[in-house]
Parts: C-alpha cells; structure tokens; sequence
C-alpha cells in the first residue's frame, strides 16, 4: 500500500495520533508475557485456565516403572487364556478327569484380580500376585491359585 | 502480550537449541556395507574359528524381566572351576569370562557348567604348530567333524526355563495350593518384610531388659 493511502497521513499534525491523551500509548500497560497471573490478571487466568497454578501429588526421585511392573488380568478374561478348541472341551464337559494350568506370567501378567464371573470348571493358576475375590472365586469353582516367583 | 481472552497459554521453548543436538546419520547404507565387510573380512581372518564367543546365559535384571533369560557377558570363575576349565586358558579359547559376576542360584550355576562342558565336548583345538602339537590340542584323529563360525547360532539361548502358557494336569493330582489361601500369604510376605526392621529392635529390647533385670 502506498504511503498516500495510509491513516497516518490524516493523524499528522494531531498531538497524539489517536492513542489518545489520557491513556497514552504506551509499551505493555498490562506487562510482559503471564505478567499478573495471579494478581491484576488473575480474573482471566481463573476463569479460562484453572489447575494454571500450583502442583498435585506426591514427589517420587528416581522413580523406576520396572520396579512396579504388575500387569493384571480379571477372572473373566482368564479363560480366553486357554486355547479355544481346548476351553471348548472343557466348557462341554469333553474333558472331565484333568484342569487346565493357566500360567499367568508367561502371558505377560503378573496379578489376577476378580471382576467378573468363572465357569465351575477346576482351574490352577499360576501367578505373582492374586486378589482376595480372585482367590476366592478360583476356589470356589474348585480350583487352586499357585504363587510363583 | 498481557493475558487476554480465553487462548491456549503459551509454552514454547525458544532456547531448546535443538540443532545443537541433532545428528543427522546420511552415511547409513554406506555404513551398512562396511559394517558388512568389517564382518566378513573377520570371518575369513579368524576362519576356520568361529567369530563370536561362548557366553552364558543369565537371567534378566528387574521384576519385570526376570522371567526371560539371555546371554550375558562372561562366565563366572566359579562356573570354570566347576567345568574345569584354567580362567586363563578359557579366554583362549573362544570362552568369554567375567570375573565381575556372582552365581547367586544352584540352577543357573548348574546350567552354565553344563553349557561349558557341552561347549569343550563339541570344541576342536588345532595345534599351532602341526608338528608339534601340545598336549591341550585336540588328538589328530579327532580334527574332523564339522565346524561353525557363529557360537550363538550353535549355542544360542534355547526357549526359556519358564513353563509354557498353558498345560494340563490329571485332576487327581491337582497342586494342594497355599496354606489358609495365596492372598494371605502374600500379605503376611509383605507385612513380614516391612517389619523386619521393627521386631528386630523389638526382640533386642527385650533380651537388653532382661539382661538389665538381673
């Protein structure tokens, strides 16, 4: 755009240009950057970003996931462990005189937890850890939780 | 700006610099050739010895892993002396030592030495000079047989020790199971182990008090 056009041809000769007299055109009224977050701007800052300011939790130095490594799996996905033709023998009632081992921790899971419902089939478990519940419904469908290292 | 309106704050990192730390890795496949002639041309020099050595095999570090074997850095002195093998001759011959690592278990101790031995059974030591072989050199009768150039194709880390997923047992001898339930006897593990400290102290007030009594 040529300079002819521009507003500020027509604010020439005016004291202040338009940013007027009062106010004045100044650099940064308000401050620079989050300037005033948790004082002359903290209406905006709690209205539109709360959770800006301050921490949650605890403070864990070094923390190593490895260390907490204990993948769980439900009693109700416990028999997708066995293979399909096999659970179907069982469920049938093919299989009578032997109980599938389910070894947990070579599929990846450490712990067994006991959401859901079992068949009334026996079944022995191989696990690091097992819920109470789990336990007890293992048991009840007449099976048994083994803990292994 | 000062903060207006209902806008994402900004939070960019204008200082992060990081084309300092960028490295950019163009050579690739000419690496690749030349990592693949490095090798080959190791192969032809050390033939007809194989090009890697005899490592054991060990057991992951960390709850997390330790349910998977693999091959570690160097047999122990203990797992040498009971194959019988010199620490200063295995180095020799194609055998990785570590005088660094404990054998902390009778099985994997056990599994070592028989890999050891598996590996002097199948090992063929050709003398230096044909004639004059020592007496560690194999017998020249026994020369023969087939050799190979990679240690860990032969002895590599079979699958590991840990049973499979999934088996089968006959319903009569199914496992008796933890004493008064597996969830308890976790508990009590932990409960034990976080109390050790305390019932230590405990049992040596005790003793003090009544050493104090008489």
């Amino acid at each position: 755009m040529p300079t002819r056009f521009s507003k500020t041809r027509k604010h020439r000769g005016h004291v202040s240009a338009g940013k007027g007299r009062v106010g004045k055109h100044r650099k940064h009224p308000g401050g620079r950057g989050m300037a005033g977050g948790q004082h002359h701007h903290r209406t905006n800052l709690d209205k539109y970003h709360p959770g800006y300011f301050g921490k949650v939790g605890m403070r864990h130095f070094h923390l190593l996931r490895n260390h907490y490594w204990s993948p769980t799996i439900n009693i109700e996905k416990l028999w997708s462990l066995v293979p399909a033709e096999t659970r179907d023998q069982y469920v049938s009632g093919q299989k009578k005189d032997s109980a599938p081992v389910i070894d947990l921790l070579s599929h990846g899971y450490a712990k067994l937890l006991g959401k859901g419902r079992l068949p009334e089939i026996p079944v022995v478990v191989r696990a690091r850890y097992v819920s109470s519940e789990a336990e007890r419904k293992i048991t009840e469908a007449g099976g048994v939780v083994e803990l292994v290292a | 700006m000062a903060i207006k309106h209902n806008q994402q704050i900004p939070n960019n990192h204008f200082r992060k610099q990081w084309q300092r730390r960028v490295r950019c890795h163009f050579d690739q496949p000419g690496k690749k050739v030349t990592r693949r002639l490095a090798r080959r041309a190791k192969a032809a020099a050390v033939a007809p010895r194989p090009v890697d050595k005899l490592r054991p095999i060990v057991r992951c570090p960390t709850i997390k892993y330790n349910r998977r074997t693999r091959l570690g850095r160097g047999f122990t002195l203990a797992e040498l002396k009971a194959a019988g093998i010199p620490k200063l001759y295995a180095p020799t011959i194609g055998i990785s030592v570590d005088a660094r690592r404990q054998n902390l278990s009778e099985e994997a101790l056990a599994a070592n030495v028989e890999r050891l031995k598996e590996y002097k059974a199948r090992l063929i030591v050709f003398p230096r000079k044909s004639n004059k072989p020592k007496k560690n050199d194999t017998p020249k009768d026994q020369q023969t047989g087939e050799t190979t150039q990679s240690i860990r194709a032969a002895f590599g880390v079979g699958p590991s020790p840990i049973a499979a997923g999934f088996s089968e047992i006959a319903k009569s001898d199914l496992p008796q199971g933890v004493e008064g339930g597996a969830y308890k006897a976790l508990r009590k593990a932990r409960s034990d182990a976080r109390l050790v400290g305390v019932r230590e102290k405990r049992a040596k007030e005790k003793t003090e008090a009544e050493n104090a009594k008489k």
